[in-house]
């Protein structure tokens, strides 16, 4: 028998194969489709390449999978219409490429020893002339052999990401240079890349739209002058770090096109160079001054003066006081300015009243400011009531009234941070989530609260991150509370909550299972019964445990089987756990990625087959493992050689272990730390 | 080859002077005057106040307080000396307040 396809709005997750129902929530458009009974036959009514369009509004990268398991043509399908690709091994690299023809963007940056000839060989083979953007972000082991390949392979390439290959210079940045069409590029963090280098970019990539140069810091104002007179087409410039100076902004103010400038702990630049940028042609909509200690309020007074559409202004961490210049130009921004960051300044309620003149504001950041009082918040929410995001972060002095007066006026408030702020209580809090019920987000840490507090903010449930940290009266009780509403829960840091015991973690496991990061560092009530119960978190990604004096080698197996996608641990100071521990991880936590195991009981069997086994792993952090012997280490380490990207180690290592091995580790693109602590048990 | 940027540093909220090394830190969860305080092996740039007797959440110590060497910002105290023998660790270290410290370079 035959059914007609259907198209029906509901909602379902997809069926075992066979059975003949795919759904899917695209937001606004949901499709049924309904086949006929006995296998796939229904389906064949339905052509590849219609499949692969209906494939294409499946979003979640779990629900994807689940539709290539379907069949063959399911498979096919989309494999054919696939977009995005993230590589995690290099070997299966050139058959990936190969099957993926509609590709667009490429992430290379978790690719495991990731070099130029397997870059190289992978891209040959393979049609690219859909590639738009490509990330390659961290891997170090990618030169100018391994560019040049890939930019003579996308001849349509757009965005390149090169950040944090601290090894790429000004080879590099030619060899990107031929792709004439690229228009966003971060070199941030590449930290050879000079005035040539870049000078052989701009030429090369005249329709550069977006530039991040972020510590490239032996990049001076001529490179940036340069910059300034090839790429007119510059939106976004990021010189944050550089040691450039107010000759760079007398160049960067000709940027007419210039929306977005970030300029963080430039030292050299002061308020003649904002000034000058005050003066300049550019649209610009987005400042970042932060940590610049020679700018001061009277140069973002100049700078407001030529710029009233100013929409985000960052100076956190760089103003000492505040003149009534800047706040009287402030008031011209009363339409446009939607962010400020003000965070480490003295503020008096009177500037926070003044401030409240932006009434568009969304986002003000006050963390650390001296002297933010009930009174000034009161002021400046009465006027400011589209806030989403605010940060109060160590403003010791406000109680539960400013929250009274948060809750009252910023009904749309989203991301709360109130570290700190060791005054307020369930009362307040209580204002907060009956008032305020987009909240997602809500940093508490260090702020005393207790299981009533917890039992109000049960209300948000839309509630995304949750930060508890150091509230030791939280207990089971308060987490079951969460647990019991906050289904849509991602983060929550419950770090040294240590009432908390695996009654807690039991009701968490049960109510929130969209948990993707835990933080249970020095929870040193809970067992391996506890850690069983996060075994069926299966969105787990990163789990933090430090000082669980109580767990072994059984509790590791219940998350390393239950958690797939578990792709950091930190096991620091877990006394019990040994190498049966490590086994486990070794045996099912096949995407680990980082890993901490200083001070752990483990051996160097334990060590060496952890790293020979997981293919993902690249960053280990093993301080003090006092039963691994110095054979133990080098087997282990050379297991692993082309894999790690970074470790930390006891100094005392550096002279022991083998110059080859250490030498070999750093010519694949290693990174050591070598720490000096004593060894001190805590608990 | 370029050299990597130095260590991770804390520098004074007032004036941006350099006074502690992240990897210098031993413990995040100790209570300043006025909220959250670090546990740091060293300091730099600081000058201390006179010694003191002070009976704190853990105990009677000996502390002096430390200032910022240019502009004489409190940023927490050291610890001369702990009287109770769970306590003796901490001596010679500095506390650091949260609120008096920034992350300089990253």
């Amino acid at each position: 028998m035959r059914h007609r396809n259907s198209y029906v709005l509901s909602k379902k997750t997809l069926d075992a194969p066979g059975s003949g129902a795919l759904g899917w929530d695209t937001g606004f458009m949901v499709v049924r489709i309904r086949y006929g009974g006995g296998g796939g036959g229904g389906m064949a009514a339905l052509s590849l390449d219609l499949l692969g369009q209906v494939l294409d509004r499946v979003r979640e990268p779990r629900d994807r999978k689940a539709c290539r398991l379907v069949s063959r043509a399911f498979a096919r399908a989309e494999a054919a219409h696939r977009r995005a690709l993230r590589v995690l091994r290099r070997e299966p690299l050139a058959r990936l490429l190969r099957a993926f023809r509609a590709l667009e963007r490429l992430d290379l940056s978790a690719c495991a020893s990731l070099d130029d000839a397997s870059l190289a060989a992978a891209l040959s083979g393979a049609d690219l002339a859909g590639v738009r953007r490509v990330c390659l972000a961290r891997a170090s082991g990618v030169g100018w052999r391994g560019l040049d390949a890939l930019v003579a392979a996308c001849p349509r390439l757009e965005a390149v990401d090169l950040s944090h290959c601290v090894g790429a210079g000004d080879r590099e940045a030619a060899a990107l240079a031929a792709a004439t069409g690229l228009r966003e590029l971060s070199l941030e963090k590449c930290l050879g890349v000079t005035d040539m280098g870049l000078a052989k970019v701009v030429v090369g990539c005249p329709r550069l739209e977006k530039l991040s140069l972020k510590w490239c810091r032996e990049i001076s104002d001529i490179g940036i002058d340069l910059l300034s007179k090839k790429c007119h087409d510059l939106r976004s410039l990021d010189i944050s770090y550089l040691k450039v100076g107010n000759e760079s902004l007398r160049s960067i103010s000709s940027l007419e096109k210039l929306e977005e400038l970030a300029m963080v702990c430039c030292s050299c630049i002061d308020d003649d160079g904002l000034e000058l940028l005050g003066k300049g042609s550019n649209s610009l909509q987005s400042v970042d001054v932060s940590r610049c200690d020679h700018v001061t309020s009277q140069g973002l007074a100049s700078l407001i003066d030529g710029h009233n559409f100013l929409q985000k202004l960052n100076a956190a961490d760089s103003l000492h006081e505040m003149r009534q210049s800047f706040l009287s130009n402030l008031a011209k921004l009363k339409d446009t300015l939607t962010v400020l960051r003000l965070d480490g300044l003295e503020v008096a309620s009177s500037v926070l009243l003044a401030i409240g003149g932006c009434n568009n504001l969304v986002e003000i950041g006050l963390s650390k400011c001296n002297g933010v009082t009930d009174e000034g918040i009161s002021s400046l929410v009465t006027q400011c009531s589209h806030l989403r995001v605010i940060d109060l972060t160590c403003c010791n002095l406000l109680t539960n009234n400013a929250l009274d007066s948060i809750a009252e006026n910023c009904k749309m408030v989203e991301r709360l941070r109130l570290e700190s702020c060791s005054s307020i209580s369930e009362k307040g809090l209580e204002q907060i989530a009956t008032s305020c019920p987009n909240l997602k987000e809500i940093d508490l840490t260090d702020c005393g609260v207790n299981d009533a507090a917890l039992r109000h903010l049960a209300k948000c449930s839309e509630l995304l991150v949750l930060k508890l940290g150091l509230c030791s009266s939280i207990s089971d009780k308060g987490l079951a509370f969460i647990s019991s509403s906050c289904g849509k829960l991602i983060e929550l840091d419950l770090y040294r909550c240590n009432s908390i015991t695996d009654d807690g973690l039991a009701a968490l496991a049960n109510g929130c299972k969209k948990i993707k990061m835990l933080n249970l560092c020095y929870c040193n009530k809970i067992t391996d019964t506890g850690l069983g119960h996060l075994g069926s978190l299966e969105e787990l990604t990163n789990l933090e445990l430090r000082c669980l004096v109580r767990i072994t080698g059984i509790g590791i197996s219940s998350v390393a089987i239950g958690c797939k996608n578990l792709i950091e641990i930190d096991l620091k100071r877990c006394y019990s756990v040994d190498d049966a521990g490590l086994w486990a991880l070794a045996r099912y936590a096949l995407n680990l990625r980082q890993l901490t195991i200083s001070y752990c009981q483990v051996t160097g069997l334990g060590l060496c087959h952890l790293l020979s086994s997981l293919r993902c792993l690249q960053d280990v952090k093993m301080v003090h493992l006092s039963w691994v012997s110095i054979e133990g280490f080098e087997m282990a380490l050379r297991a692993a050689c082309g894999r790690l990207k970074k470790l930390k180690m006891l100094s005392g290592l550096k002279s022991v272990l083998s110059p080859e091995l250490l030498q070999m580790l750093q010519a694949c693109g290693c990174r050591i730390r070598w720490v000096n602590k004593p060894l001190v048990y805590k608990d | 080859m370029a050299e990597l940027v130095g260590p991770r540093v804390y520098s004074c909220c007032h004036c941006r002077n350099h006074v502690c090394l992240h990897d210098d830190i031993i413990s995040k969860a100790f209570q300043g005057r006025n909220g959250r305080a670090f546990l740091f092996s060293h300091a730099m740039n600081i000058s201390m106040g006179p010694k003191e007797d002070r009976q704190l959440m853990t105990g009677l110590h000996t502390v002096a307080d430390i200032y910022c060497r240019d502009c004489r910002e409190v940023l927490g105290w050291k610890y001369e000396r702990a009287f109770e023998e769970s306590q003796k660790y901490k001596e010679g270290k500095f506390i650091f307040e949260k609120a008096k410290i920034v992350k300089e370079n990253w």
